[in-house]
């Protein structure tokens, strides 16, 4: 009975979330909006990034490496692919399918050098994949606009509301994929490698082709977030597609909500992004944010080591 | 039903098993002994396929092993329960069980498994709901093997499941294990308990650094000077 009490209680909160953010370009300012924009899209990669990081264990700081990558791919196609822009919206969504599939393709074949490795190697080769993204990008200025970046015609910039309402629906089926995914064969045999490598193997579990298919779950919602960023922004560079902290935030967001629950990287997201946003805009420190992010995660680290959701809910038992 | 004919394990330039060869046939409880490090639980690992062997082959129910991956083989009737238990600390009891039967796809009815396993080990029963990391050392061995089971092994392989329990716990499993083996059940059994393995034991094979130093039915080598003076210090 109590289960089935939190459980509804659980899905209310959300219902009331969701309706709360759909009705939010009706009574917000516009600045207000665009911040929770950029929320959403972080909150996206934050809880993909937890596919890996939470259900399999696997630290991957490549996250932004999808995001940047789909982008990009997204921008080539509808710069170099001229029939594409004489298609209305219909281009620019053929552009995204055909950039996300890209991404999910890189992401399978990535998974065969990476997952040769565990622990802290993965989390380097991961990051080191990212920067060498980087690096093509940079270098091969005829496809990607090198250091000077991508334009798209403005009249294929997605508006803001348009862009809101298409990362709240991204971000909720982002949750709605780690909900399945907790309960599924395949998030169980996740989570049983992520406790037991050596079991998982006795047990009949083909390691690979799990952690290769939750890198390219992992991909998807990730790489959608970077095509609606892309769109949005208009404008394309590394370091606004592939910066340090498109991938360093969600690592930081899933563990201070609480890697591997299904809410926790969105609890995380929302705190992470609520301290960014009044730091920058609101509170004028004579620390630099940096500074109070790194407290934070430190308070976090020494005195709720999973994590904020799962701290308050081992609380309740 | 299983064979491995002259095995050589290399780690590096370190050599683990050297030229191993043993059987074990259909219905037999075999178990190998030896001190630490001499290469036990890499038999096991190779067998199932997490180690490549350098040199030698391995076939099972007559058929070669050493082609096939890991799941491969445990889908071919291989089970190990692995040294320390293993355990998933986080999940239910009664979910871990579920997921030993991992090899007979998702639209198999898991229930008769279960039960049968609750019956060789009742208290896991009553712990069903309960998360693996907080049962006892005991009890967790019981869960490892019960997940090792739900596979429905043609051969089930253990290694040292005495490690780190009381006495009294020991007897017990090695009681569930004459059990298992009353019932037919096939078992290669690794082990530093020596005296408890030789009892249950058809046959034993004697490992020292990498090599088979020794082999006979296991009550005459729980006779054996060599083996009373080393292991049993009599």
């Amino acid at each position: 009975m109590r289960r089935w009490a939190a459980g509804g209680l659980q899905g209310l909160a959300v219902a009331a979330g969701a309706g709360l953010l759909l009705a939010l370009p009706q009574v917000a300012t516009r600045d207000i909006v665009t911040a929770v924009f950029f929320a959403l899209i972080f909150i996206t990669l934050a809880v993909s990034y937890d596919i890996l990081g939470g259900f399999l264990g696997y630290l991957n700081l490549g996250q932004g490496a999808f995001f940047g990558l789909a982008g990009y791919v997204l921008f080539i196609l509808i710069v170099k692919v001229a029939f594409l822009q004489h298609l209305g919206p219909a281009g620019p969504a053929l552009a995204v399918l055909a950039a996300v599939a890209f991404t999910a393709l890189f992401a399978r074949l990535a998974a065969y050098p990476l997952f040769q490795l565990r622990g802290a190697y993965f989390a380097m080769a991961t990051f080191g994949l990212m920067l060498l993204l980087g690096h093509l990008i940079t270098n091969l200025g005829g496809l990607t606009g090198g250091a000077y970046g991508l334009y798209i015609p403005t009249e294929l910039y997605l508006p803001l509301r348009p862009a809101y309402t298409l990362a709240l629906l991204l971000t909720g089926l982002s949750v709605a994929l780690n909900a399945l995914l907790a309960r599924s064969r395949l998030g169980m045999g996740l989570q049983a490698i992520r406790q037991s490598e050596l079991a998982a193997a006795a047990i009949g579990i083909d390691l690979f082709r799990y952690k290769s298919r939750a890198l390219v779950l992992s991909s998807l919602p990730s790489a959608l977030a970077g095509c609606l960023f892309a769109l949005y922004s208009g404008y394309i560079d590394v370091q606004n597609m592939l910066g340090a902290e498109k991938t360093l935030f969600p690592v930081i967001m899933a563990m201070l909500g609480g890697s591997g629950t299904v809410f926790g990287p969105v609890l995380g997201g929302v705190i992470v992004r609520a301290i960014d946003v009044s730091l920058k805009n609101y509170l004028v420190l004579p620390v630099p944010a940096l500074g109070i992010y790194g407290l934070i995660l430190m308070c976090i680290g020494l005195f709720m080591p999973q994590g904020i959701l799962p701290f308050f809910l081992r609380r309740r038992l | 039903m299983l064979d491995v004919r002259g095995v050589s394990v290399r780690y590096g330039d370190l050599q683990a098993l050297w030229d191993v060869t043993f059987a074990v046939r259909a219905g037999e409880l075999v178990a190998i002994i030896g001190p630490n490090g001499a290469g036990k639980t890499t038999i096991l690992k190779t067998i199932l396929g997490l180690v490549r062997p350098a040199a030698g082959s391995i076939d099972f129910r007559g058929a070669p092993l050493t082609r096939y991956p890991p799941y491969d083989r445990v889908a071919r009737g291989i089970a190990l329960v692995p040294e320390g238990r293993r355990i998933f600390p986080n999940m239910s009891v009664r979910d871990t069980l579920e997921l030993g039967a991992y090899t007979a796809g998702r639209r198999a009815d898991l229930r008769p498994r279960v039960e049968r396993v609750y019956d060789l080990f009742p208290v896991l029963a009553s712990r069903q709901r309960q998360a693996a990391g907080t049962l006892s050392g005991g009890e967790q061995q019981m869960l490892a093997i019960g997940r090792a089971l739900m596979a429905d092994p043609a051969l089930l392989m253990l290694d040292e499941p005495s490690l780190g329990l009381a006495p009294v716990v020991i007897d017990h499993l090695y009681d569930r294990l004459g059990e298992l083996k009353g019932r037919g059940l096939t078992i290669l059994l690794v082990e530093q308990y020596v005296a408890g393995a030789l009892e249950l034991a058809d046959r034993a094979y004697v490992l020292e650094t990498g090599r088979i130093v020794r082999e006979g039915a296991g009550h005459e080598l729980l006779a054996d000077d060599y083996i009373q003076k080393t292991y049993l210090a009599l």
